[in-house]
């Protein structure tokens, strides 16, 4: 039977559940391309799927954003691109151009709804990145990630599935 | 004020610690007692509204709070409401007990009038966002 998916919602990238996420948007795309036969018929065939999610988050201190940026993160004792050691237990986010060496991780995120059978939306295997940094209400400065899917050949894009465990094997 | 519990009881504990009185004696939660002495804060709590509900559970309240002075000096009870006003509106170097300021504003101070006892009245309202995580 249908129901209403409702919020609040738990977020979580691979492991990590996102915390004081204020704000949310999905991005979904497929390419496609328009045929017209000779006789006027005209087809759409689709072809390649992107989607992406964005997330605001209202906390956005080296602790929060080392979770979501981990590509970006140097510890406490690690040395910055300027030169500067990190003395700061919190370690510090450096956000350098991804080169030869650079990492990236992967997870899939997942967007669960409230209730004890709840439905998860999922972006497979996403890569995250800085969309904007905001001054809201001239108050709080805030950090908007962007989680971009980039599922495996074959793999989907985005999935939508209970909870439950059977439900998924 | 020990161990404040409310976002009005913090905002006592804030006066104390700032200088502006001591509760019990000139700064009083609701209601100000018939024998308190001329020169009195009284705190009321005036409401407020929840402003934001965050994806993840979160949430942004709004409390208001408003601040009663009065004083046999007319002079003392608008300066004292200035210098009040500018110190909340001074809003990054605000901190109360307890609670996460999203953000923090005051009215400016308007007159009551003066009370049957002849002591000059006057008031401002707080309003005081406040960030809350319901995740452990």
């Amino acid at each position: 039977m249908a129901g209403l998916v409702k919020g609040p919602f738990v977020v979580k990238w691979g492991s990590n559940t996102l915390e004081d996420v204020q704000d949310y948007s999905f991005d979904y795309s497929t390419d496609s391309n328009d045929y017209t036969t000779i006789d006027g018929r005209k087809t759409t065939l689709d072809g390649a799927i992107s989607a992406s999610v964005s997330i605001q988050l209202l906390k956005s201190d080296v602790d929060a954003l080392a979770t979501v940026l981990p590509q970006y993160y140097v510890p406490q004792g690690g040395t910055m691109s300027t030169g500067e050691v990190v003395a700061s237990a919190d370690g510090a986010i450096d956000v350098v151009a991804a080169s030869c060496d650079s990492v990236t991780v992967y997870n899939n995120l997942d967007i669960i709804s409230c209730g004890t059978n709840s439905t998860v939306v999922r972006l497979v295997n996403a890569r995250s990145m800085i969309d904007s940094v905001d001054l809201q209400d001239s108050t709080v400065l805030t950090f908007t990630i962007k989680f971009v899917g980039e599922p495996a050949q074959g793999d989907a894009a985005v999935q939508v599935f209970s909870s439950t465990t059977d439900s998924i094997s | 004020m020990i161990d404040p519990q409310t976002v009005s009881e913090s905002f006592i504990k804030w006066m104390e610690d700032n200088g502006y009185g001591t509760f019990g004696s000139d700064i009083f939660l609701n209601q100000i007692p018939d024998d308190a002495i001329d020169n009195a804060y009284w705190v009321i709590t005036a409401g407020g509204d929840v402003t934001r509900n965050l994806v993840t559970a979160q949430n942004i309240k709004q409390y208001s709070t408003q601040i009663f002075y009065r004083n046999v000096s007319g002079e003392a009870v608008g300066h004292t409401l200035s210098e009040l006003e500018v110190k909340v509106n001074t809003r990054g170097s605000f901190n109360i007990d307890g609670f996460e300021i999203y953000s923090i504003e005051s009215t400016m101070p308007e007159d009551n009038d003066k009370d049957a006892e002849n002591r000059r009245q006057a008031s401002l309202v707080v309003a005081i966002e406040i960030y809350k995580s319901y995740v452990s």
